[in-house]
């Protein structure tokens, strides 16, 4: 067993990797498309709609194909949009997770009372203010538990990616799988996976509390 | 328009769709003067209120605050000017609107140390003293939630005094308290009363519209009735409508 680990362990980096990147990219890239989501230009507020429509109306494996074998194939700039197989999986997983982020806190935003907004304005704070001091708080409060459940679904997500080749944990179980014929392999994955959502988990358990109010 | 008015309202009117809530509202306020301003529930007067600090924008009238009009015939000035007027007043809600993310010290110092960048040394000291003013000393380290309704309004009474307004708009203020925790809230406004503070209070309080206001507005759905001082009003109002509802509340 403690052998296996020592095989899987070889794709963890990009497990966790992917993970990272996602994370520390869609997260602040869904906050900022909620605010534009929930903006009067209604030009702007169409067209994402229509990304997170595209976006959470594709199954992932499938925008994971398209970014990796997919654009190569587009007459003329196919060529010019060759990626590496992580890279490929990077931008399907951050543009993807973006999109569900962006509902996550544009329902944040809309529990925000409204009498936040005008105790905001009779006090003097302008617009940015407004969103940074009184109203990002809140939202980010309310919006935890589910950005907590859009992590755990990432961690599991990550294994998509062995579909495009990429060397993740997934990838190397299949392989000790089929070499030693022998299932237990599978049980490895799952325990990393297991301790992964756990340790997730707890921190975000943490966070609740401490921006409890 | 009399030059010692600290606000003057002329013709202000508003509608809701096709609802027009307000009608050619007039009056003025001066300067140290307690206004309540009563009347049944629909007769705009929470609008009205609103509409003085730019809460809800008016279709016709105009609004001057020191002199000043933010609004002329209906007419807005820019965005940046009507805020500078409408900083000179304070304001306080029927439903608090204390910001719950933050200690009851951060809502009292927040505005003035991010809009006025004023030294968050001597805001604290400016907040203590006014949380001892309000009754409320040992709570500067509390969250909103873990107040009463009462203590929760005294704090947004602290909040607006924070900003050193010349004036106070009270939207309700006692409305969404039980019976024994609005008397704590009202001490706290008739303290600013004898203080010659400005306010206008929208209110269903009629002991406080009778013994703390220098002069009581009753308004309807057809507009002001009745603009005097509070003797005049509840002891021999002139119209029978306001016979009426004074004694159906009372």
């Amino acid at each position: 067993m403690l052998k296996l680990f020592g095989q899987l362990s070889e794709g963890i980096k990009y497990t966790l990797g992917l993970f990272a990147i996602t994370v520390v990219i869609a997260i602040p890239l869904g906050l900022l498309l909620s605010f534009i989501r929930n903006s009067k230009y209604s030009f702007f507020r169409g067209i994402l709609g229509g990304y997170i429509w595209l976006m959470r109306g594709t199954p992932l494996l499938l925008q994971l194909y398209f970014f990796y074998y997919g654009l190569t194939f587009i007459p003329g700039i196919g060529q010019y949009l060759v990626m590496d197989r992580f890279s490929a999986a990077c931008l399907a997983f951050i543009l993807n997770y973006a999109a569900y982020f962006c509902e996550i806190f544009r329902g944040g935003l809309l529990s925000v009372d409204k009498g936040q907004y005008e105790a905001a304005k009779v006090l003097g704070f302008n617009q940015a203010q407004t969103s940074v001091k009184i109203v990002v708080p809140q939202m980010l409060r309310v919006s935890l538990p589910s950005v907590a459940n859009e992590c755990i679904t990432l961690v599991k997500d990550t294994s998509l990616i062995t579909a495009i080749g990429v060397t993740e944990i997934l990838y190397f179980t299949k392989g000790a799988v089929n070499r030693d014929a022998n299932p237990i392999a599978y049980v490895a994955a799952a325990v990393f996976y297991l301790l992964f959502t756990l340790i997730l988990t707890r921190l975000f358990k943490y966070l609740e509390k401490k921006m409890a109010y | 328009m009399v030059a010692d008015n600290i606000i003057n309202v002329n013709n202000l009117s508003k509608k809701f769709g096709t609802l027009e809530v307000l009608k050619n509202i007039s009056f003025s306020v001066k300067k140290g003067e307690t206004v309540a301003v009563i009347g049944p529930s629909g007769s705009g007067k929470s609008t009205m209120l609103r509409c003085l600090i730019n809460l809800e924008k008016a279709d016709g009238g105009s609004i001057y605050i020191e002199g000043t009009p933010f609004v002329e015939d209906g007419k807005y000035k820019p965005e940046k000017i009507c805020r500078a007027i409408c900083s000179k007043m304070g304001m306080v809600f029927q439903n608090f609107n204390l910001f719950p993310h933050l200690s009851v010290m951060d809502n009292l110092i927040y505005a003035p140390k991010f809009v006025k960048k004023e030294d968050t040394a001597e805001l604290k000291k400016r907040a203590d003293a006014l949380l001892k003013k309000v009754g409320l000393s040992d709570k500067g380290d509390a969250k909103p939630s873990q107040l009463s309704g009462g203590q929760k309004q005294r704090v947004a009474i602290a909040r607006a005094l924070m900003m050193g307004p010349d004036m106070l708009l009270f939207d309700e203020p006692t409305s969404s308290l039980d019976p024994q925790l609005t008397g704590e809230v009202l001490a706290v406004m008739k303290e600013l009363a004898e203080e010659k503070m400005t306010m206008i209070v929208v209110t269903h309080e009629m002991g406080f519209a009778r013994e703390a206001a220098d002069r009581v507005i009753f308004m309807d759905e057809t507009g002001i009735l009745a603009d005097d001082v509070p003797d005049r009003i509840f002891n021999h109002p002139e119209l029978p409508r306001i016979a009426n509802f004074i004694n159906s509340v009372i």
